[in-house]
């Protein structure tokens, strides 16, 4: 009893002292919640506490939680930001354009030499990619009035390259067409 | 699913005919790999790109702006300092309304529940970086006209034509400040669940944001809730639309959720520690 | 007398219970296929396992590549059923300049070189000036160990130790795993067995299976669990080109290492679930960043 009781006070005591030389010699830092935290106190000065299993708000939580994988959309009746779901699956054209993982339109902008070249990508093509290079550069030349335009097609990593920035001319062509 | 005759398929169907893929037998791409040895033989390192004699061989250039003696022009007429202290400023990067519609529509964000930033967060195609001064989004008028769903969001700064834009639709807006601990939170919530802290409170304002956030015509959180719904008849009147009445609406609990000013999160009070393995809430007896 | 005892040990460190796990995964595969087809006399029902598209639908728009479930309890061969793979991991495109780059990723980082020259201050001796400056009719020379001297130091030398290392970004990792997959898979060189139970502990049984089934010589056999059986750990322990390894562990150096790849189907599962997931995750753009040495 008696040597507990002295172990006791040597172990407050020895905190009086760490804290007192913690005061001397450290400047409380601000950065660090180590060095800045106050020490451990008697248990009687904390608040009680329960924990709650299955607590009613835990469906608060669960919605802080993100989801894991990429959610697929939900059919509408209209879409009002022009997003539109895939609906065309190749098997009539020959030749398919996959959507990305966050279900978009694989389309891009290379932008080259600061802007002065300006070239855009078709990605994630499957099957006949020669038709759809057909097809893709009939409506670009469409839109500019028939002026030619240049285009290179990578086979194997299934990409398409159009000179020019038509990024929105393509992207809502294949919309257009279901992809 | 249709099958066509894909290039993968093809690559797949001649490898069938081809040696087996070995370590011994790989190679890079060719022209891949970029020679990192400059020459040093007579001519193979000539001047290294660098030319003939001078600042230029040596790299050693005035520095920018520097006109050899001259007052340079940078400081040839007075100026203004608008910009001062731009690097301690609030920052507020845009979401547009044309954005939050696409997230809508691909389902990233569930409209059947209030709106924060750690609903954009969460849908992974937003990013808040409070370390680098980035208080929150602002909600910006771009695709204003195709914007249609109800929602009840929060933001951090929001013009007039996009309140309008949104209580046009029946929905609810509403802008909130947060503290930079409490926007590390709502970043990454998962993260910080994980690190087994209490949730603090929400800081208040400091002063200079004051004025914006006890303002109801930006349907700050701070302002009379009363002046608000006030002000939303005038922004109706003044935009001419109808102003849909959210007291008849099914969702009209959700649209009324609202934070206290002194809360981070939706439903958990501060002083709570949530444990996100055992499922638990530690909270305090009284 | 010293092989009975690690036998003994080896019975004590794997526990029973693993083939009571395995037995009980197998239940489960045949409850999840009904329409089991009817078969000879003397054979289990086959297991017919078809793919879930409803997780994750295909991107790739091939043909699904469908394998035959093999049989390990005897040497001759036997088709115990038939999976279907997921055409996004076992017939993605081959891009064997990623599998390269994998390859060469996994050799370097962990690559230290001890590569070391000397230069003139580390030479030993050469502190004194050779001759005087003037006056020898001689080249001015400062010290013996110049570099200009025979036995001098070297100029610009390797110095140890040095690292290789670096991260391949992350996407291309596990592009490397796909590829890599596909590639054994349309070469015939991925098969599929319905478990790692195999009757004997002999190493022989193995032999004579791997040149029954023209597999190998050298054979990567692949569970998810990292525990495996203790009769194929015995009969492949002096079996230098057989070796067992836990699906996490999964790797395209080990895959192109060995001739055959030998997967089990719940480490097809297993694999299909994981890849499938990084190719789909939300956060997908975290990854996307430089790898920081000391993230948490």
């Amino acid at each position: 009893m008696a040597a507990s009781g002295k172990a006791l006070l040597g172990s407050s005591l020895c905190q009086k002292l760490t804290q007192f030389t913690r005061n001397l010699y450290s400047q409380p830092a601000l950065l660090s919640s180590f060095r800045s935290s106050r020490q451990v106190q008697e248990l009687e000065k904390y608040p009680e506490v329960e924990v709650v299993a299955n607590p009613p708000e835990w469906r608060f939580v669960e919605r802080l939680l993100p989801p894991e994988t990429v959610p697929q959309p939900v059919a509408q009746k209209d879409y009002p930001s022009g997003w539109r779901p895939q609906t065309e699956d190749g098997s009539k054209a020959g030749y398919y354009v996959a959507r990305t993982k966050n279900h978009m339109v694989p389309v891009y902008l290379q932008t080259r030499f600061r802007g002065q070249r300006r070239i855009t990508v078709v990605r994630r093509v499957q099957g006949d990619i020669w038709a759809l290079e057909k097809d893709l550069r009939s409506a670009v030349e469409k839109s500019r009035n028939g002026k030619l335009c240049a285009t290179r097609v990578n086979e194997l990593s299934g990409q398409i390259h159009i000179h020019g920035d038509h990024v929105d001319v393509l992207r809502d062509y294949l919309k257009e067409r279901g992809f | 699913m249709a099958h066509l005759r894909e290039t993968s398929d093809k690559a797949l169907k001649l490898l069938r005919t081809l040696p087996r893929v070995q370590i011994g037998n790989l190679r890079p791409n060719p022209n891949s790999k970029q020679n990192d040895k400059r020459g040093r033989a007579q001519h193979g390192g000539d001047k290294h790109g660098a030319g003939n004699k001078g600042s230029g061989q040596r790299q050693n250039f005035m520095r920018l702006g520097y006109e050899t003696g001259n007052q340079p022009f940078y400081l040839r007429f007075p100026y203004e300092p608008y910009y001062k202290g731009h690097h301690m400023k609030r920052q507020y990067p845009p979401i547009s309304l044309l954005q939050l519609q696409v997230l809508i529509d691909t389902n990233r964000i569930d409209t059947s529940q209030p709106i924060d930033i750690s609903t954009l967060c969460n849908s992974g195609l937003l990013k808040l970086k409070p370390a680098e001064l980035e208080y929150g989004f602002q909600l910006t008028d771009d695709g204003l006209d195709n914007f249609k769903a109800k929602i009840n969001i929060e933001v951090q700064h929001a013009s007039e034509a996009v309140i309008a834009a949104i209580e046009k639709n029946g929905g609810v807006i509403r802008t909130a400040y947060y503290d930079p601990r409490s926007l590390h939170m709502l970043v990454n919530p998962k993260k910080w669940f994980q690190k087994g802290v209490p949730i603090p409170s929400r800081m208040l304002p400091p002063q200079d944001a004051v004025d914006y956030y006890t303002n109801p015509k930006n349907r700050g959180y701070l302002a009379n809730p009363e002046e608000i719904s006030q002000d939303r008849l005038v922004l109706a009147q003044k935009y001419g639309y109808e102003l849909p009445k959210i007291e008849k609406d099914s969702a009209y609990e959700m649209l009324t959720t609202a934070k206290d000013p002194r809360q981070v999160f939706y439903g958990l009070e501060p002083g709570w520690l949530v444990n996100i393995v055992d499922k638990t809430i530690t909270k305090r007896k009284d | 007398m010293l092989k009975n005892i690690l036998d003994k040990s080896r019975q004590v460190v794997f526990p029973v219970a693993r083939t009571l796990t395995r037995s009980s995964v197998h239940g489960n595969v045949v409850n999840e296929s009904p329409a089991a087809v009817a078969t000879p006399a003397g054979t289990k029902t086959p297991l017919i396992l078809p793919q879930n598209y409803g997780e994750y639908a295909p991107v790739s728009r091939n043909t699904p590549r469908q394998a035959w479930i093999e049989n390990t309890d005897a040497v001759q061969e036997r088709k115990v059923g038939l999976i279907e793979l997921h055409p996004d991991v076992f017939a993605a495109q081959p891009r064997v300049d990623i599998i390269q780059e994998n390859v060469e990723w996994q050799r370097k980082y962990r690559y230290v070189s001890f590569a070391q020259t000397k230069t003139r201050a580390e030479v030993r001796g050469g502190g004194r000036k050779p001759w005087p400056q003037k006056g020898m009719g001689r080249a001015r020379h400062g010290s013996i160990r110049s570099p200009l001297f025979k036995g001098g130091g070297v100029v610009h030398g390797p110095r140890s130790p040095t690292t290789h290392f670096y991260m391949l970004p992350f996407y291309k990792r596990v592009l490397g795993l796909t590829s890599t997959l596909s590639v054994k898979l349309a070469q015939d060189d991925l098969h599929i067995i319905e478990n790692v139970d195999i009757p004997t502990k002999d190493g022989q049984f193995l032999k004579d299976l791997i040149a029954e089934r023209n597999w190998g010589p050298s054979v990567l056999i692949v569970d998810e669990d990292h525990m495996f059986p203790a009769n194929i750990c015995q009969a492949t322990d002096e079996l230098g080109y057989v070796n067992l390894m836990p699906s996490f562990g999964l790797n395209v150096y080990s895959m192109l290492k060995h001739d055959t790849l030998v997967l089990t189907v719940a480490a097809v599962k297993h694999l299909e679930q994981r890849l499938l997931y990084q190719l789909n995750r939300s956060d997908a753009a975290s990854k996307g960043g430089k790898f920081k040495l000391d993230q948490v």
